[in-house]
Parts: structure tokens; sequence; C-alpha cells
């Protein structure tokens, strides 16, 4: 059977913003997959095979941000350092736009992904004797890239006024936003950003973060690595909570706030003791709930308790019952739904503490 | 086409990088230039000094003229441009390795910064070395114009075209040595500081290659060394060419076993590089 070949244009290469970015009329697409990847290496000194990712499956789909959660040591570098094809992994896929990464060069990678390390792992190429310019000069030079971006993302990360500037004169925080200039530099389909506001101050990461919605708008993919889950709320369309080398969950933060099922509840007594209180909720509460109980005076007789419960309509009137007949009083109940950090700790609690995975 | 493509981002890459060395090198020399120059000089006097001292009678120097000040130039001259080759690759790519900036066990070197560039790794490094050749360069011009002052000239008819084959050869070979020394670095781990390849090549080419005294003097059931050693070979012609002025069939011997050496030792090499970078990119950590 005779099938015409399916002809694939990629627009981002024929349409460019004003802003410098791609745009691309897929949304929705994938950009890049990866799956079933492993990635071990063997550490001599402790004679240990260290598993830093483990069965990786994600889908990055074209202008979204998909946010990797983890905490520090959970694999989100290694991660990004093979999509960026610094690293091979193991075992496992990387397709970039349909292509194994195993089948193209590094160039032809760095052509498709722009990585952005955050200043904490990205700044070995800046020079205290160069100004932040001629250091960006000399990066854009280094990579092969457009050193007629350098006034423009200067200007975009606020560093214009003190371009001619010698780096080593200027503060971390001046440094990280000079590394995130750097990654400006490129064009890209796919940006992969390592925990890039490290070390910045508030107004600037509000400032970036803006940038970042308008390159996602603009049909760029952007894998973003943080463990600042405000930064997650602030721009994610999807998050994957990354503990351990294992992806915990995955999906939009509403879709990962109904997959745990629980409710919070906050509520304020006064008139009882915190004894008295907690047996209350003890004796109110299904065993596998979570109470966690703070005073709001020095008397101890105003109290806070927040409650984790599967079902706030069973706990609360045996509970607002029992305070009661305590001779105490119930000033305040609220219910809600777990917030996003909320919902973080609770997966990365359920791969288990510590981060340093053996086999 | 594609060919030509190639030649063209391999010859870029190594423009670019000798241009950024020289940028940061004209940052130190700013300071360090007089410093370095009375090193020099005051180095090349003291050679200079001890051979008018001590060395004009040995009969071992016969062969070439009985001129211990010409043998040690040379031989020093040479053996500066080829060490200073091979020493080159590692100890960039162990700075390379170095300057990056770590988070718990995760590390990003400027390596790996080079690394997204996609350029070629041996272009980078010729790139890299090339302004420790420009050190090398005005280092040999100072032992000669030193050299000259007090005494060493050399004859109008001495076969300077063999000399500069026989020392373009030698650089080749060493840069063939200088590859594999840098790839053992991306194995090894590049805090470890020394690779074995390059302190056997270098340390026994100090003492058995013929550099400050011709290997006849050297006991002959442990001669074989200074066979098996490139540096001898180039050594052997460039003095046969530069005191002896032979013509260029002469030294043929040495000439086609050094010519061996180069392409051997230069296509390792190359091998070897290649082979090291995908280790690298397969162990995070090189040597932990």
């Amino acid at each position: 059977m005779n099938m015409d070949p399916v002809k694939v244009i990629d627009l981002t290469r024929i349409f460019t913003l004003p802003t410098h970015v791609s745009i691309s009329n897929f949304p929705g697409t994938p950009a890049g997959f990866l799956t079933k990847l492993y990635y071990e290496y063997f550490k001599k000194g402790n004679r240990i095979t260290i598993k830093a990712l483990d069965r990786i499956n994600l889908t990055l789909r074209r202008g979204e941000i998909l946010c990797l959660l983890g905490p520090n040591g959970s694999g989100k570098t290694t991660l990004l350092k093979i999509i960026a094809g610094l690293l091979l992994p193991t075992s496992g896929k990387v397709l970039i736009d349909g292509i194994d990464i195993l089948n193209l060069t590094c160039e032809e990678i760095a052509r498709r992904v722009t990585y952005i390390p955050g200043l904490l792992l990205g700044g070995a190429w800046i020079n205290g004797f160069f100004t932040l310019k001629e250091n960006l000069r000399n990066y854009a030079e280094l990579l092969n890239l457009d050193k007629g971006r350098i006034e423009w993302a200067l200007e975009i990360t606020g560093l214009s006024e003190i371009k001619n500037v010698k780096a080593a004169a200027l503060s971390s925080g001046i440094h990280a936003r000079l590394v995130l200039a750097s990654g400006l530099l490129k064009e890209s389909g796919i940006y992969l950003m390592d925990e890039p506001m490290t070390g910045l101050s508030r107004e600037i990461v509000v400032d970036l973060l803006g940038y970042i919605k308008n390159l996602r708008k603009a049909g760029s993919s952007i894998l973003y690595a943080t463990n600042s889950i405000e930064e997650a709320e602030r721009i994610a369309d999807r998050v994957a909570i990354l503990n351990k080398g294992r992806i915990m969950a995955i999906g939009t933060p509403e879709e990962l706030v109904e997959k745990i099922k629980e409710e919070i509840v906050e509520i304020e007594v006064e008139g009882i003791n915190i004894g008295v209180f907690r047996e209350n909720i003890e004796r109110a509460l299904p065993g596998e709930s979570k109470v966690r109980i703070e005073p709001l005076n020095y008397t101890n007789d105003l109290l806070k308790a927040y409650l984790t419960t599967k079902d706030s309509r069973e706990l609360l009137p045996p509970l607002i019952d029992r305070v009661v007949k305590s001779g105490g009083k119930v000033r305040f109940v609220k219910v809600h739904k777990p917030t996003l950090e909320e919902v973080f700790i609770k997966f990365t609690k359920l791969s288990g503490g510590g981060n340093e995975r053996k086999d | 086409m594609k060919g030509k493509t190639r030649l063209t981002i391999y010859l870029r890459t190594i423009k670019k990088h000798f241009i950024q060395g020289m940028r940061v090198k004209k940052l130190r020399l700013k300071w360090a230039l007089p410093f370095q120059f009375t090193n020099i000089l005051l180095g090349v006097l003291s050679y200079i000094y001890y051979a008018q001292t001590f060395g004009a009678k040995s009969p071992f120097l016969k062969p070439y003229g009985g001129n211990f000040l010409a043998y040690i130039l040379i031989g020093m001259v040479v053996n500066s441009l080829l060490v200073s080759t091979m020493r080159a690759p590692s100890s960039k790519v162990m700075r390379l390795f170095m300057s990056g900036m770590s988070s718990g066990r995760q590390t990003i070197s400027l390596m790996d910064h080079i690394m997204l560039s996609g350029d070629p790794m041996s272009a980078v490094i010729i790139g890299q070395i090339l302004d420790s050749w420009v050190d090398e360069v005005v280092t040999i011009v100072i032992y000669l114009v030193a050299g000259y002052l007090l005494g060493f000239k050399l004859e109008y008819n001495a076969n300077y075209l063999l000399a500069i084959i026989a020392v373009i050869l030698g650089v080749l070979a060493s840069l063939g040595i200088g590859f594999i020394s840098a790839s053992l670095v991306f194995i090894i781990g590049p805090w470890r500081g020394i690779d074995p390849m390059l302190w056997i090549v270098s340390t026994l080419g100090g003492v058995f290659s013929g550099v400050y005294f011709p290997i006849e003097v050297i006991p002959e059931n442990i001669r074989f060394i200074s066979y098996l050693l490139p540096q001898t070979y180039v050594l052997e012609v460039c003095r046969d060419a530069l005191l002896r002025r032979v013509g260029f069939f002469e030294p043929i011997y040495p000439l086609t076993v050094l010519l061996i050496y180069t392409i051997i030792l230069l296509s390792a090499g190359v091998f070897f590089l290649r082979k090291a970078l995908v280790f690298l990119r397969k162990n995070p950590i090189p040597g932990l």
C-alpha cells in the first residue's frame, strides 16, 4: 500500500517574533518524550552504583511549562543534562521532535534545546576581570550563539545599566541574572531551566517568570526544574514531582490536588486546654488522619488545629460536639483543598526520606 | 562540500578558542610579563654559562662540532616546544573541568558548556593550547637571542627546512601524546593532577631523549628507552640538520621513525579523545 509521506513543517524556523522567541502552530503536540529512562553510574570510591534516574516517562508538550518539582538531589539536574545531551542515559530514550537524541550530535541537540543552569551551577564561564557585556560576548562566541542578542538579553534581565562593570565587582544575584541572560542568546523550541532563579531578588524573579510565560505564549516548551513551590505555582501548566530519581506524580496543579483525595480542616477553639483538644480530635478522627495543633496565645486556651482528612463532613460534627461538651467554644472553621506544597510534601514522603539511591 | 563545512567548523573552533585564550592571557600579561621575561632570561643564561664552563671538552660532542652551547640550546628549544605541546592538552582539559560550579554532587564545568556548543573537542583543545604555543615561541626567541649574544651562531648553509619538518612532525606526535593524556584525564579524574602517560613520556624524555647530553652517554643496556621516545628522533634530526648540515636523505631512518610515530600517536590521540568523551557522558564524576 502506497501512502503519501506526512510532511511536517517546522514553523519555528520560519517565523520569528520581535521578542526573539520561536513560534509553533502545534500547541499541545509533543516537543519531547522521555521513555523508561534510567541513569546509573558506578561510584568507584564507595563501590556503589547510584541509580540517579529510575523509569522516567515524561512528555513535554509544545507551548507548555512543565515544572519538575523535586527536593535537592532528586535527579532534576541529571535529567536535564541527559536531555541537553551532556549525559548518556543508561537505558531508555529521549526523543526531541521525534528524533532519538542518541542519533543527534551535541551541536544538533544544542540547536533544538537551550539549557539554562542556575547560578549555583551555571556560572563557570563568568570571568571576574571582564565586564558583564564582555562575559556575555565571550559566552556567545564559545557556544556559537547570536551576539546580536546580547544587548537585548542584558536589557530583559535588567543588566543594561551595569553592563560595563567588571563581574568581580558585582553580587551573586547579578551573576545569576547574567547566567539567565546567557540562556536568552538563542532562540529555541525547548528550554531546559535548572533552578534559574536561585539567588535572585524577588522583583527580578517576578519579572523573569513573566518573561518565561511569554516564551510559552510564543510556542516554546519549557521544562523548568525547581524546588520552589511558589515558582511552580506561578508558572506551571503541569507539575511533575520528582523524588529519588522517580516521577512520583504528574499533572496540572489541580489534578495533583485531586489525586491525593484529602481535605485540610482548620479549626480554632477557645476555653479548653491543648490536652483536652487533642483528645477530642483523636476520638473524632479516623485513624489515618494527621493533626497539628498550635496555641495562638500565651495562656494556651486559644488553639488552632490543622487536620488532614479524607472527608470533613464525617469529622466536623462529632468534633464540634465534643469541643462544646468539654466546655470549649469553636471560633472558626475552614475546609479547603491541600495546597501544592502539601501535595509535594505528601508525594515526596511517599517515596521515603533521604535522596541517595543505591543498588 | 560536507568535508569543507566540517573543516570550516574545525578551523573556526580553533580560532575562537585561541582568541578567547589570548583575551585572558592579555589580562594576565599586563602584570606578569616583565617577571616571566626575567625568569626565562635568567634560566637560559644559567644554562649558557653552564655550557661554557663544562661543555666544550666532552668527546661525545665531537659529532656535533664540539659546541656544547649550540647542542644544549637546540635541545632546550625543541624539548621545550615538544613538552609544552604534550602537557597543554591535559592541563587545559583539567582547567576546563576544574573551573566548574558545584552544588552537592552536581557540577557544571566549562567542559560542559563547551560540550553544549557541539564543537569538535580536538579543535577546542588545539585552540586552547595555541596560546601556550605563543608563550613557547616567545621563550624560544629569548633563548635564541640570549644564545646569539653569547656566541651561539648557526651557519647559513644549515638545513633549516629539514629542521622545521622534524619539529612539525615532533609537535604533531606530541599533540597525539597530549590527546591521549587528556583522554586519561577524562577517565581517571581531573582532580588527580597527574596522568601516567604524560608523566612517563615527559619525565623519561628529560633524561633519555638527548636534550642536555648525547644519548651515547647513557649505558647501552638502558639506551633502548631513548629509542622508544619520539623526542629522541626530533632532536637527532634537528641537530643533524642545523649543526652537521646534512641533506634530506642522510637522516632518513630517524625521519621515517618520526613520521610513523606521528601518524600512530595522532590517530590514537583523536580516537581516545572521542572514546573519552563518550565515557564522560556516561560517568558524571570522572574518577570518583
